[in-house]
């Protein structure tokens, strides 16, 4: 079971609506348990092939989560399974209070109250953030606001987390409380990163994309050392 | 630009800020109608209405000063509409008044003492329940009280990136300041186009990246509000004082 593919991507080819291309060709195999680190300079592709995981874009070519095609009929359960935790946690906590927005995804799903409220609790529990249910997100720092990003997801028990940049714009101790509840959770991750810090901590394969394609893929020991490929890549 | 100016004071703890925000809201719509039906002339139960609204603000425990500085922001629109209600039609008819070589009709002068000071009853009914009501509050009063859901979500979004939007602009304004832009020449007036217009961008965007965020946790289009509290008997018995109350100085003094 260890070695069961969780995310299978498969010649993925994208164009923006007005004819940029953003990724080219790119296949990719990933297996349950592992933690993954996509690095890559600014505008290679990172955060569109991000999206493509649960299908909030469409490109050329296939991709399959588990047994599932990444298909419209299936977006129900992928969005399920796949935890999407973007960016700016301003886009991604849109309720007016910290529960309702952990809530938010459970209720989607069509839980009952009291299996939405059991989601809720164990998922800002998880993140240390319980007892902030009733704050609103915009009082939160923004170490605060990352870890309650990823409780949005963690409550619809998400299987694969894909998380685009946590570590962007926190200060060091909130950057240290995102890696630590990274490495302690026992869930498929792919991170979107520049932080070559967070790389070495996190993960033990780093895959590098620039200018839409998979330049390499092995082990973050190996890519980090490669200082001629990081350097070609704006990543050094 | 501080959030908690608007609910600076719904974290208090008072016997109005634990009712329930259902019983507030249908509360306050029951003595705004009951006072919008009060005669101008029953000063008796308008003065009723002023001190039980008095007693009301003193036991929520958050300083008059705000109630009144927040009225305050409101009032002079209200004086502004209101204010040249007493000079209509005054000159000629018997119902003319002279005050001080200003002539004012007598009809005129009452519809504007009726404005004014239901308008300020009015306004000071509805910052009572949303000073000690927080804005999440309110929202789930609303959705309790079976306001279309879609409504209700809109409004917790405007609340939601409000402060989001207007820290946005000021970052932009300093941008600007530190570059020398001091807004005086009529030549600069093209930069405040270029912000609004940028700000305009940015929230567009911005507007579509929180879409994708609702997608990628399931939303499709549906609307699940949250578990609704019961009312307590301390809701129900409020909404039975208040209303009565003023329900009471209503009938009396007609």
């Amino acid at each position: 079971m260890n070695r069961s593919t969780i995310i299978k991507i498969d010649n993925l080819s994208y164009s923006y609506p007005d004819g940029t291309r953003a990724l080219e060709n790119i296949s990719l195999e990933i297996f349950a348990g592992e933690k993954v680190g996509l690095i890559g300079p600014n505008g290679a592709g990172k955060s569109t092939l991000v999206l493509h995981l649960n299908g909030i874009i469409s490109g050329n070519g296939n991709i399959r989560i588990g047994d599932l095609p990444v298909v419209k009929k299936n977006f129900k359960q992928i969005r399920q399974k796949v935890g999407l935790v973007f960016q700016n946690s301003d886009d991604q906590l849109f309720c007016p209070t910290v529960y309702d927005d952990v809530a938010f995804g459970p209720r989607n799903l069509g839980y009952s109250a009291g299996q939405v409220e059991k989601a809720v609790r164990r998922s800002l529990a998880a993140v240390d953030l319980a007892g902030l249910e009733r704050r609103s997100s915009y009082h939160l720092s923004a170490g605060q606001k990352r870890r309650l990003a990823i409780a949005t997801v963690l409550a619809m028990n998400a299987e694969i987390l894909v998380l685009d940049e946590p570590t962007s714009s926190l200060d060091p101790r909130g950057r240290r409380q995102i890696i630590q509840l990274l490495a302690g959770m026992d869930k498929t991750l792919l991170v979107a990163t520049h932080d070559l810090d967070l790389l070495r901590q996190l993960c033990r394969r780093a895959v590098v994309m620039s200018k839409g394609s998979l330049v390499a893929d092995g082990a973050v020991e190996a890519i980090i050392a490669n200082h001629d490929l990081l350097r070609e890549h704006g990543l050094l | 630009m501080q959030a908690d100016f608007i609910e600076k004071y719904a974290g208090l703890d008072s016997f109005l800020h634990r009712r329930e925000p259902r019983a507030k809201i249908i509360c306050a719509l029951g003595l705004i109608i009951i006072l919008l039906t009060t005669s101008p002339t029953a000063y008796f139960a308008l003065s009723g209405y002023g001190l039980l609204l008095l007693a009301v603000m003193i036991a929520s425990r958050v300083p008059l000063g705000y109630y009144l500085r927040r009225a305050g922001v409101i009032l002079p629109f209200v004086i502004m509409v209101a204010i040249f209600i007493p000079f209509r039609r005054a000159a000629g008819t018997d119902d003319a008044l002279d005050i001080m070589g200003i002539t004012v009709s007598r009809q005129g002068l009452l519809i504007f003492w009726n404005v004014v000071i239901k308008a300020l009853l009015a306004i000071l009914i509805l910052l009572v329940f949303s000073t000690t009501t927080s804005f999440a509050r309110q929202l789930e009063g609303l959705a309790g009280l079976k306001v279309p859901a879609i409504l209700v979500m809109v409004a917790g979004f405007a609340y939601r990136y409000l402060f989001v939007l207007v820290e946005e602009m000021l970052r932009m304004k300093r941008a600007c300041d530190s570059r020398g832009y001091h807004g005086r020449w009529l030549g600069q007036v093209k930069t405040i186009g270029q912000i609004i217009g940028t700000l305009f961008l940015r929230s567009y965007q911005r507007a579509e990246r929180i879409y994708q965020a609702m997608v990628a946790r399931g939303y499709e289009g549906g609307v699940y509000p949250g578990a609704v509290e019961r009312l307590k008997r301390a809701d129900y018995l409020f909404m039975i004082a208040s209303v009565g109350l003023f329900l009471t100085l209503r009938i009396i003094d007609r």
